[in-house]
């Protein structure tokens, strides 16, 4: 029972007025906020779609950190013996990088699609628990500061993003980085294992009416796997790095060879987590992909369920094949076989899923827009980046390529190719839904060209260069080693680095392209309904979609649901007939609009309670008394949480229409 | 496609004839059966790569909106997804056969005829060889560092360990790398089919400057490593009385001989009492190890192989002798004319500078006051003409 | 006029005064006056309240009055029980027995007190909130739930694996995998089976569990009571040189050293064989060797085997070193060696040698030994 409802007074009482004290004044600040414009109705928020734009926001500003950070790396390396960065900072650099790309960056990224599509793609007007939902973003968002932070209290992390023990000891790298990492990591990890719970809660119990399992769009069926990866994966690194922690910050011994532990517990523990990680970042981009060739190739995805279950698949036998990550550890014969065999067998289920997309084009009538050049690019790269996979998938083989810049290329090929050009796919695909207005598809022409061609130039060149034996992780390379002739390593590095600055034009232009569409003298017109033709339930609704999503909740009789009230197929001849239009479709919905509608109430308390966590972090770092003030706010914001009513009082919030409108309602969901 | 030209690159990669770390130009039976297992598993992803990529132009061109209409609403071809599951699997299938046999093949150590120890610490490389009848025998352990010689044509078995962090030891000519593990025993095989001098580098991140930890691996006839390891063994030679050397002797005495061990060298107290004088890094360094250098001139390379003893002229001469001369060009080692007197004369003047290193005062704070490389010894010009006098002489 | 409580107070100060004069008249002395004073107040005091009381009316409410029928205060609920009171009271008793018997008792005595007096505020103040007393409770359970079942939670658990730990360190090492695996098997089968009835009855759930939960308690306490098995100290290496040289103590234990170190990667085998060899084994190696090579300042894993049949150690001599102690030169002998190793047990030892084997006293070379036996005797060479 909500506090705030006053209590029904016993009948003793003719009058019936409560006696002492009503609680919302008891109460005081508990109320919950209600501003529905400004700052506060973003910094309160628990509407998924304003967290959903608010992550892709924010790792969109660590994706040009994690690439100022690269493009130094590249500038280092354009020439021999670079010196723009010191050996310590170049370290640093590249830490840095991978952390920022994988956990600021790919996986919020895939967060911000998952937070804003997953509940418009299955019919339900908010996840399953919109104030954890908050906490995630903010926890991601203050772990993400704080990890960066540490560039400005006595240097980043320096042990790579793999951390191996001992060489990030106290003893080996003594500045605080590393603690910064991880207790960052530990912050932002609070983010992917809520949003886990969440999105598993919410896929698995709100979906539309009508919509198995088998009829729910690819986008969130491949989210729900990486969901599911997220919330077996991330205990493993949170007990990692807790140990990294007692171990740098109170003198434990976990990985400490003379005290009789192995140092190789450490490198099992991370790629437990890391292995499934890959599929974290990519399964997303596998989403989008599966989502946008079918839409601009105008016929259904090839093997619906094939595409399900080799992602269902890789999602098990991802966790299966950590160690070929430590085919150079000297993990014994065995065990090198053993998982050398595994890895071979994820790359079926990956090769199906480039298969169907092949096919979902094939005899299709295919309408190329930047979203969908981007998908062909990306599946182009990733079918690269899969086959070098294979290469160090044989154990002896990658005993040559392990550490060198081979793998560099065919890590890029599949992230950077794969995911992040599948996410670049997802932003011109989506825009017109989350903002109501068109990119310019002529400036996304020219931003997947110098993508697609800056990839291939920076990364594709790594591969000669990792074959002839240039290993990873170093400061600079010599004229010496780097071979004779024209073609040698050194004019290789240089065209590598060349190609990153097509890349940064490339991503600079999607920023040009977005301050264009956006800006106040901007012209371009408002979006119409369906500007791609689309199949799935996101598009039944305005864009950018109203507050509560749908005004009705669809019911769904269809895999490509709007699709199919679109079109008629002909059983026989297989002749598809448009019957309807976007807006009909919508208007057909909104006329059956729900006549009242929950929606929870935004909250203080999450983004307290998330920032208590970094303050606790510095205390750990630099004086145990911070620890307790970040531990005070910490408690009182979960008894703020706890306590604050569950819902904002009608009067503050939603007045109820008069003549029979709409009426927002407050559900007391939590 | 840019792809393709990626992927023939890679293929390219191989062809090419001049990184001294070029993985596809195997020079040891080891190596050799990594690249007899890799470019038949490169050549059939080459392949598999052509064919998709090819598939995607196809599609993209054939397929693109010429204003056909709406194509039918198939949702797939089950026996058609079957068989392009099973094609791919049966492709893994033949790759993995001789994949795990060449595993094991490679971690057989019931052939080795010569075992050397080689242990890894910030940022160089110690080898030890075990007193052994294997190696044509080996009557007294041999100490080195910088570069691993080994007799050719005979199957050398690494132990490898390491004193501090994790690093791996790769030279990719003669074989895959392996990581070096504190509190572990690795084992590597060695083979080299022919006398000559081989690139490699420490491949795990292991800190500041692992960019700078290399290493080479030296093969000489087994006659010629016999050569090798007799100069190894003879007696320590004091310098002449009254020569720079001697004055050398006495500086590295004072200044490099607490952690810098030189076999033999002893010193003489007032009394005439000889006492040999012993390094101990273990007070002065984390790894508790430095570069033993007894036999400094015998090597090429110095710094953890970082930089070469000779000169540019010298060291092309020896990196392109034939096989059959290389031997007895090897063993010359450092003259005089030879030596590569700018570089060590840097090094010894003030090394944190030319190679970053954790040996400042303030950075040894973090670590009970040992340095993790060499410090900067604030050494006079004429003291460093002297000890790079006497280091001349270590041959 | 004067209302029924003010007319008890005049009475009965009448009667103190009347009192007081009788104690005047009858008595002299000192004892009259006390009395005379004494009655006096009192009928002060009783005219005080008498006033009080007509001021209020006796607190009666008027029958002209309708507010009074719902904020008098006869009109409010009573508060709802409490066990809190007879907490505090519980908690006052321990911190007095705490103090005569034990600082333990007192300690939980003020915790117990504090948790009760935090309680009695909240609930309280919540029997404030207003005149409903479900609304009240709900109140309270709001404040309080959220610190209540996490530390509840907390202590339950405990409870639970501190008696399961207790069980299990009472059971013998054979028995208590099998126990462990049975009752694993149990917990997981009630838990099917409960998840395969969703129309169980709560109660009977609740039933269950509570008896399952009552049983492991109860067990464990006694259990705790009755002591641990006994156990062998799991020490890997002893630094005493006293214990090294001998064969003579009485534990054994052949898995003393579990340590994760992977035992295929070990820097040397030293085995003792039927015949009181001694002998070692390294990688790549091959033939039984009376020396083994172990690298200096490097953490050397060394595994012992003991194939005879009798229970020996290994003892590493790790040369004689003349050190400095206060200005005076003292040779010292670093011995390290395992706990005694059972006929085929085997153990690790981690060594480290910080200085070749030239630095040591020719008298004491670096050895593996066995001791007790002749020539049994490994050399160290550190180069």
């Amino acid at each position: 029972m909500a506090i705030i409802e006053r209590p029904s007074t016993p009948a003793l009482a003719g009058s019936g007025a409560p006696a002492v004290v009503t609680p919302s004044q008891a109460y005081g600040v508990l109320k919950r906020p209600v501003s529905t414009t400004g700052w506060r109705s973003w910094v309160f928020t628990v509407d998924h779609k304003k967290l959903g734009i608010m992550y892709g926001v924010v790792a969109m500003f660590f994706f040009l950190v994690g690439g100022v950070e690269a493009l130094l790396i590249r500038l280092q390396l354009a020439g021999p013996e670079g010196t723009v960065l010191s050996a310590g900072l170049y370290n640093e650099m590249f830490t840095m990088h991978a952390t920022t790309m994988v956990f600021l960056f790919v996986m919020p990224m895939g967060a911000a699609f998952a937070n804003y599509f997953i509940p418009l793609q299955i019919g339900a007007r908010d996840v399953a628990f919109p104030r954890i939902n908050a906490f995630g973003f903010w926890c991601f968002l203050v772990g993400g500061i704080f990890l960066n932070t540490s560039w400005f209290l006595g240097g980043a992390a320096d042990g790579g993003w793999f951390m191996y023990q001992p060489n990030a000891n106290a003893l080996f790298s003594p500045s605080h980085g590393v603690d910064f990492w991880g207790l960052g990591l530990q912050i932002t990890g609070i983010a992917s294992l809520t949003g886990a719970v969440n999105l598993i809660t919410t896929i698995l119990n709100m979906r539309a009416p009508g919509m198995t399992l088998m009829k729910m769009p690819i986008f969130t069926w491949m989210s729900l796997v990486t969901q599911f990866l997220l919330l077996f994966a991330m205990p493993v690194i949170t007990v990692a790095l807790f140990l990294l922690m007692f171990q740098r910050e109170f003198g434990a011994t976990f990985f400490d060879v003379s005290a009789g532990a192995d140092p190789l517990l450490w490198q099992h523990l991370f790629w437990i987590f890391g292995h499934p990680e890959v599929y974290i970042i990519v399964l997303p981009g596998f989403g989008i992909a599966s989502e946008v060739l079918p839409v601009f190739s105008r016929k259904p995805l090839f093997g619906y369920r094939f595409v399900v279950f080799s992602g269902a698949a890789i999602g098990f036998v991802g966790w299966g094949v950590w160690a070929h990550h430590m085919f150079a550890s000297g993990l014994g014969p065995v065990s090198v076989a053993v998982f050398s065999m595994a890895t071979m067998l994820i790359a079926i289920p990956t090769g199906v899923k480039i298969v169907n997309w092949v096919l979902t084009m094939w005899g299709g009538k295919i309408w190329f827009t930047t979203a969908m050049l981007f998908i062909v690019g990306m599946i182009a790269q990733f079918t690269i980046g899969g086959l070098s996979g294979v290469t160090h998938a044989v154990a002896p083989s990658d005993t040559q390529q392990t550490d060198t810049y081979y793998i560099i290329a065919h890590f890029h090929y599949t992230i950077f190719g794969g995911a992040v050009m599948a996410l670049f796919a997802g932003f011109y695909y989506w825009w017109p839904k989350m903002f109501g207005k068109l990119l310019s598809e002529r400036l996304g022409k020219w931003n997947f060209w110098l993508m697609m061609i800056g990839v291939n130039l920076t990364f594709g060149p790594m591969h000669i260069i990792g074959l002839q034996g240039q290993p990873r992780r170093m400061m600079n390379w010599t004229e010496a080693r780097a071979g004779e002739g024209f073609f040698n390593l050194g004019f290789w590095n240089r065209v590598a680095s060349f190609g990153s600055l097509l890349i940064t034009i490339g991503v600079i232009l999607f920023l040009v392209n977005v301050w264009n569409t956006h800006k106040k003298s901007s012209t371009t017109p408002k979006a119409p309904l369906d500007p791609w033709d689309a199949r799935s339930l996101e598009w039944i609704t305005a864009s950018p979609p109203k507050e509560h999503n749908f005004d009705a909740i669809p019911t769904v009789h269809a895999l490509d649901e709007f699709f199919h009230r679109k079109y008629e197929v002909d059983h026989d001849t297989g002749e598809v007939r448009k019957i309807a239009s976007a807006e009909e479709v919508l208007a057909a919905e909104e006329a059956k609009a729900d006549k009242h509608i929950h929606l929870p109430s935004p909250s203080y308390w999450p983004i307290i309670l998330a920032v208590s966590l970094p303050i606790m972090g510095y205390g750990v770092i630099f004086n145990r008394l911070l620890i307790a003030v970040g531990g005070v706010i910490l408690l009182l914001a979960m008894f703020g949480w706890a306590l604050e009513p569950s819902v904002a009082d009608d009067s503050d919030y939603d007045p109820p229409v008069d003549g029979g409108g709409t009426s927002k309602e407050l559900a007391n969901i939590g | 496609m840019l792809g393709l030209t990626a992927a023939s690159a890679a293929v390219l990669a191989g062809c090419a004839k001049d990184a001294p770390q070029d993985t596809w130009q195997p020079k040891g039976e080891n190596a050799q059966k990594i690249h007899d297992l890799q470019w038949p598993v490169f050549l059939v992803a080459g392949i598999v790569g052509v064919i998709v990529l090819a598939a995607i132009g196809f599609v993209v061109i054939r397929y693109r909106d010429k204003g056909q209409p709406m194509p039918e609403q198939s949702h797939g071809k089950p026996a058609l997804e079957i068989a392009l599951t099973i094609l791919p699997a049966l492709i893994l299938v033949g790759v993995g056969i001789p994949t795990a046999s060449t595993i094991f093949d490679l971690a057989d150590e019931s052939d080795t005829e010569c075992i050397i120890n080689v242990t890894g610490q910030q940022w160089w490389w110690e080898y030890d060889y075990p007193a052994q009848d294997g190696c044509g025998g080996i009557a007294e352990p041999i100490v080195t560092s910088g570069q691993l010689v080994i007799p050719a044509n005979t199957n050398v078995l690494l132990r490898l360990t390491s004193r501090d962090v994790i690093h791996s030891f790769w030279i990719p000519a003669l074989n895959g790398k392996k990581d070096t593990v504190p509190g572990r025993v690795h084992t590597l095989r060695m083979q080299a089919d022919q006398p000559g001098i081989y690139a490699g580098q420490c491949t795990e991140f292991c800190g500041l400057s692992h960019a700078n930890m290399k290493m080479e691996a030296v093969a000489l006839n087994p006659d010629d490593f016999q050569t090798w390891v007799g100069n190894q063994l003879e007696p320590y030679v004091s310098p002449e009385a009254g020569s720079q050397a001697a004055l050398g002797e006495a500086a590295f005495t004072a200044n490099c001989a607490y952690c810098h061990q030189v076999n033999g060298l002893s010193s003489t107290a007032p009394d005439g009492t000889v006492t040999p004088v012993l390094a101990n890094p273990d007070q002065f360094v984390v790894s508790g190890a430095a570069p033993n250098l007894t036999h400094l001139m015998t090597r090429n390379t110095f710094a953890g192989a970082t930089w070469d003893l000779l000169t540019d002229e010298c060291r092309d001469r020896v990196w392109n002798a034939s096989p059959e001369e290389f031997g007895a060009l090897y063993l010359q080692g450092v003259t005089a004319e030879c030596l590569n007197a700018v570089d060590l004369r840097e090094w010894i003047r003030n090394a944190p500078a030319k190679k970053p290193m954790y040996a400042s005062d303030a950075q040894k704070a973090n670590s009970d006051g040992k340095v993790r490389g060499m410090p900067a010894l604030g050494l006079n010009e004429t003291q460093i003409d002297q000890i790079i006098a006497y280091l001349l002489e270590r041959n | 006029m004067f209302t029924t409580g003010s007319k008890l107070f005049i009475g009965s100060s009448v009667l103190a005064i009347v009192a007081a004069v009788a104690f005047g008249v009858s008595y002299d002395g000192a004892a009259a006056w006390t009395a005379a004073i004494g009655l006096i107040s009192v009928s002060i005091a009783l005219l005080f309240l008498m006033a009080i009381n007509f001021w209020v009316r006796d607190s009666n409410v008027s029958g002209m009055d309708s507010d009074a029928t719902t904020t008098s205060a006869a009109a409010q609920e009573r508060p709802s029980n409490s066990m809190w009171p007879a907490v505090g009271a519980l908690g006052g008793a321990l911190v007095a027995i705490g103090l005569v018997a034990t600082p333990v008792v007192f300690k939980a005595g003020i915790v117990v007190l504090l948790i009760a007096l935090f309680e009695w505020l909240v609930q309280a103040w919540s029997d404030r909130a207003s005149s409903d007393r479900r609304f009240n409770a709900s109140v309270r359970g709001r404040i309080m739930h959220p610190l209540e079942f996490p530390v509840l939670g907390a202590v339950g658990l405990t409870v639970i694996i501190y008696s399961f730990s207790r069980i299990m360190l009472f059971l013998s090492k054979e028995s208590g995998p099998a126990v462990f695996v049975i009752l694993a098997a149990l917990i997981t089968l009630g838990g099917f089976l409960f998840a395969s009835r969703p129309t169980l009855k709560a109660s009977v759930v609740a039933g269950i569990c509570t008896i399952a939960t009552l049983g492991l308690v109860s067990t464990g306490a006694v259990m705790a009571i009755d002591g641990e098995r006994e156990m062998h100290e799991h020490a890997t290496v002893s630094n005493e040189p006293a214990v090294c040289s001998s064969n003579e103590e009485t534990e054994v234990d052949e898995k003393a050293s579990q340590g994760v170190a992977a035992k295929s990667n070990v820097a040397a085998t030293i085995i003792y064989n039927a015949d009181g060899e001694l002998y070692g084994q390294q990688v790549g190696m091959g033939e039984y060797s009376r020396m083994v090579t172990l690298q200096r300042s490097n953490t050397s894993q060394i595994m012992f085997r003991n194939l005879s049949d009798e229970t020996v150690r290994l003892v590493a001599n790790m040369g004689a070193f003349e050190v400095d102690v206060n200005g005076t030169t003292v040779t010292e002998k670093p011995v390290t060696c395992t706990t005694l190793v059972e006929p085929d047990g085997r153990q690790f030892m981690t060594l480290v040698f910080p200085k070749s084997s030239a630095a040591t006293a020719p008298t004491d070379p670096y050895t593996f030994t066995v001791p007790g036996v002749e020539g049994a005797s490994v050399e160290i060479v550190v180069p």
